[in-house]
């Protein structure tokens, strides 16, 4: 009797300390601001950095010209022509396909229910990469025959649709089979195989200078950024990374398992397809313009989850900022540690990347081990 | 009426798991299906919970079809623990419990008050900023039957919440298995709910369930009240366990099992 009644004392002793749910969404806030801040500080940097070197106040005056600055803030015309055509486009090229690229990754991660996915289980880069060398080995040759597909956008559109393709067909064959999680994972190493067996066999048929070109588009640029290229890209990835954490209460849920996300409310195979479709439409417009961009899918988040714990309705869109504003540093450094070359922005997140990634892995195999 | 499976069976490549099962959940009481391993007491109850079709047979609540609701309309009738959860995300405690609401239409404050409610009623209040998978299996086990207990409690709703648990207490210690099917039971008599539940402790379900099913090879042995169904007879057939059973020295109206011994072969006879 007396352990029951000390018991109950401990109960109406631990009414009196309340969670504190305000603190915590404090702690989001704050995340947010700081992400936000960074965003901001790269993208004056970035904007400001270059073979013309640019002070911020007139970066900022020339980015936001319809309001009044003081006159020591104007930049010349010639300044503000750099930043406004050819810096700014490019920047937000980078935050787009950062966002674009990192929220993919935190989708996909949910979806397979393993922090290690990225979008490339899906042979969305695979497929991209296939149709990418198909173009550009034997694009002339198809030209010819039909002289429409002679435009500038073919690569990017024979990356986008072969992205689609691969990562529709991965779906297709996967559902057939059930709607096992661990089955399309299965379903997209053997599609990714297949792909990746065919470039091959096309980049063995290649001449020199297409397997250059090839090889460049597989390390990544954000060269094409332009206003231009942008009006393509961006509605896209805005679009779905916008609509990505309509779905983060259902990618909570598919992590506790498919029958517990059913019970639950949701339906995991709906909500398979929409993640799919999601990411293969991101990452096939990122991929399409810019090349194979590595590890910003996977690392991004990561980062996220360390600071603010797994929720997706809070990570997606962290993600996308975070993602932006590291794409941004990338290429920043890619433009200028070589100046005035520049380097493919996919090798410097992949040197970067990779060795984080090692340090997370080690991280946390030793609290694993605790 | 509520929930109701009908002459259930089930084969899965080749194995004959259930044959021909009817079982029906009253409103308000506590009914358990009990068995030995691989009896088809986890079969039977995913086919209830709509995780598993059956080969013939229908589940059917309130007279449809249970493949004939959305998911959603179903999360808000009837709530699902499963045996084992795969999350291994480090989610925060209370997010974990905050899931089980995640189609109720609370506002925030109300949805606080429950989650701070359920984890004082699970003992989980001090865990509450933990991450999830630090925590020992038994105190997952609460989480999760926090979660569940979060996606039916105080549901504004003219028909009564389904409760289905799979093994509930396996993972708990002495005192959380007593509190944990005490929880069940009130809500069964006190709120009317329909619960259904998988108990491997004869004991347990003397105590708590108001309603057995005996599942022996994938049918039904017997069904009735603890006092007809957890006989000696019984027991024997569907486990192979020796016991006795007497009356409950302080709850007259229960049985109480004493088991004896297995019925097999003494131990030696495997070493020649």
């Amino acid at each position: 009797m007396s352990s029951s009644a000390k018991s109950s004392a401990e109960l109406v002793q631990s009414f009196d300390n309340t969670i504190n749910f305000d603190a915590e969404q404090l702690k989001f806030v704050m995340f947010y601001i700081v992400l936000l801040l960074a965003l901001l500080t790269v993208l004056l940097l970035y904007l400001g950095n270059g073979p013309i070197p640019i002070p911020a106040t007139q970066v900022i005056s020339s980015v936001l010209p319809f309001i009044p600055w003081p006159v020591d803030w104007q930049a010349s015309a010639g300044d503000a022509a750099v930043i406004q055509t050819i810096r700014l486009p490019r920047a937000l090229m980078a935050l787009m396909v950062g966002a674009g690229l990192a929220v993919s990754g935190a989708a996909m991660q949910g979806l397979f229910r393993n922090p290690l996915a990225d979008p490339g289980l899906l042979g969305v880069s695979g497929g991209a990469a296939l149709a990418a060398v198909a173009w550009i080995v034997f694009g002339g040759s198809i030209a010819q025959v039909i002289p429409l597909l002679q435009h500038q956008y073919s690569l990017a559109l024979f990356a986008f649709v072969g992205s689609a393709v691969a990562s529709l067909s991965v779906f297709y064959i996967a559902d057939r089979q059930g709607s096992s999680v661990a089955i399309l994972l299965l379903t997209g190493i053997a599609i990714n195989a297949i792909t990746g067996a065919l470039t091959g066999l096309i980049v063995y048929a290649a001449d020199d200078s297409q397997l250059r070109s090839f090889t460049f588009w597989t390390m990544g640029s954000l060269a094409n950024g332009s206003w231009e290229n942008l009006r393509l890209t961006a509605p896209v990835i805005l679009c779905t990374t916008i609509i990505c954490p309509f779905f983060a209460k259902g990618l909570n849920a598919l992590l506790l398992g498919e029958a517990e996300a059913q019970h639950l409310g949701f339906s995991p195979r709906q909500l398979k397809i929409q993640i799919i479709v999601l990411v293969s439409l991101s990452v096939g417009a990122a991929v399409a313009f810019c090349g194979m961009i590595g590890f910003v899918g996977l690392v991004v988040p990561h980062l996220v989850r360390l600071a603010i714990g797994p929720d997706h309705t809070k990570l997606l869109p962290a993600c996308a900022l975070l993602g932006g504003s590291l794409l941004l540093l990338a290429d920043l450094l890619a433009r200028s540690i070589v100046a005035p070359a520049e380097l493919p922005i996919g090798l410097l997140t992949a040197s970067l990347g990779g060795p984080f990634f090692l340090w997370l892995i080690s991280r946390q195999v030793g609290r694993s081990l605790q | 009426m509520s929930l109701c499976a009908k002459n259930i069976s089930l084969q899965l490549g080749g194995n004959k798991i259930l044959s021909d099962v009817s079982i029906n959940l009253e409103q308000g009481q506590v009914t358990a299906l009990l068995g030995c391993n691989g009896a088809g007491k986890s079969s039977l109850l995913k086919i209830m919970a709509g995780d598993l079709h059956a080969s013939s047979g229908t589940v059917s609540l309130d007279g449809k079809a249970l493949t004939d609701y959305r998911p959603v309309e179903l999360a808000k009738r009837r709530a699902v623990l499963t045996q084992k959860s795969t999350l291994s995300f480090a989610f925060p405690v209370y997010q974990v419990v905050e899931m089980g609401a995640a189609h109720r239409a609370l506002a925030r404050a109300e949805k606080r008050r429950l989650i701070q409610l359920l984890l004082r009623l699970t003992g989980t209040e001090q865990l509450t900023l933990r991450d999830y998978t630090s925590l020992s299996g038994g105190e997952q086990q609460r989480v999760h039957f926090a979660r569940t207990l979060a996606q039916l409690w105080t549901q504004a709703s003219d028909m009564e919440p389904i409760l289905i648990l799979d093994e509930p207490v396996a993972a708990l210690d002495f005192a959380w298995q007593q509190r944990v099917l005490e929880i069940t039971q009130w809500l069964a008599h006190k709120k009317q709910w329909s619960v259904l539940v998988v108990l491997h402790d004869m004991n347990q379900a003397a105590m708590y369930a108001d309603n057995i099913y005996l599942l022996k090879d994938g049918s039904c042995l017997c069904q009735g009240t603890p006092n007809n169904t957890l006989v000696q007879e019984h027991l024997n057939k569907a486990f192979g366990v020796l016991s006795h059973v007497q009356q409950h020295p302080l709850l007259s109206e229960r049985p109480h099992i004493i088991p004896i011994r297995a019925d097999l072969p003494p131990i030696e006879h495997y070493l020649e």
